[in-house]
């Protein structure tokens, strides 16, 4: 990625993929970045082993404006290059809320880190320390992500 | 090559850069040290020599290493009560959640463990389960305070 006329919002991703938080994940084995066709920006998200469920789940964020504005995250079948179908979404109590595909046809996550579920009002006072503002990074959106995809109630697709 | 350092009173780790054959000591000075003067890495149980190398000291490319001024943490969690227990300081978050929620701990069941988090108290996000305990430290101590929090379900 470059620097070459790039708006501050790119550039602040950019950055940030260089961090030392996002590339400790990346070593880790946490995510991985696949591309960006900007303002999206296609990660996989690593996820605990299931019986029949995929290793990984990905999500095709939207960054505009980051990090002062959310980044919200639709999750994606990269075979199909389509959003991802409910039944073939993460299962549990609460990772299968947040995948949930029932709302707003399942085109962002159901948490506050990201933008769109952020526009529920009160959710920012109601839940800070799950809440984007703009001292985040994209890495706190995937540490939140990976958590529910590795948490013991995550019961596959 | 490139290491992560971490350093106590920083929650966040660098990425350095450092030559293999430079001693161990110029990692209390690269980037921000903040007065560290030892080095220590998850292998080892007491700090490295700061006058043998890098690569003598057996850290690889983007190893994990901590510096700071303490060879132990003492974590107190705070949930029905307080419990305490000393820990290395590259021990990760993992490594002190397991403990609180296990039998040395609170002693929690598979199902609250699930529901449960660490955090700093009065901060405003939960612990990532990689950070380094010894990062928490703040200047003159060697004591770090958590609260074992619940998760939430969001619910709008």
């Amino acid at each position: 990625m470059t620097n070459a006329v790039i708006g501050p919002d790119q550039r602040a991703l950019c950055d940030h993929l260089r961090s030392a938080r996002f590339q400790a994940g990346v070593d880790a084995g946490r995510w991985r970045l696949i591309s960006i066709t900007w303002p999206h920006a296609l990660i996989a998200i690593s996820a605990a082993p299931r019986k029949g469920a995929p290793e990984e789940f990905v999500l095709r964020f939207e960054l505009s404006g980051y990090p002062a504005s959310a980044p919200t995250g639709c999750p994606w079948d990269v075979g199909q290059d389509a959003i991802l179908l409910a039944g073939q979404r993460p299962k549990g109590s609460r990772v299968g809320h947040i995948f949930r595909p029932d709302w707003e046809g399942g085109r962002a996550l159901y948490a506050p880190w990201d933008r769109l579920a952020l526009a529920h009002g009160g959710w920012a006072d109601k839940y800070p320390m799950y809440a984007w503002n703009a001292r985040r990074d994209l890495s706190f959106y995937l540490t939140n992500v990976h958590d529910a995809l590795n948490n013991d109630d995550y019961l596959g697709i | 090559m490139e290491i992560y350092v971490h350093t106590a009173g920083s929650e966040e780790p660098e990425l350095i850069e450092i030559d293999g054959a430079a001693l161990v000591r110029e990692l209390l000075v690269i980037g921000q040290g903040q007065g560290a003067e030892l080095v220590m890495i998850e292998a080892v149980a007491e700090p490295i020599d700061l006058d043998i190398t890098i690569e003598e000291a057996g850290i690889r490319r983007r190893d994990h290493v901590h510096r700071g001024r303490c060879r132990r943490i003492d974590v107190r969690v705070r949930y029905n009560g307080d419990k305490s227990h000393e820990f290395h300081p590259v021990a990760t978050i993992r490594k002190v959640f397991e403990w609180a929620t296990g039998s040395g701990g609170f002693n929690l069941t598979p199902e609250q463990k699930a529901e449960h988090v660490l955090a700093v108290p009065g901060a405003d996000h939960f612990l990532d389960w990689e950070v380094r305990i010894g990062s928490l430290a703040t200047a003159g101590s060697c004591d770090v305070v958590l609260d074992l929090a619940p998760k939430s379900r969001f619910e709008g």
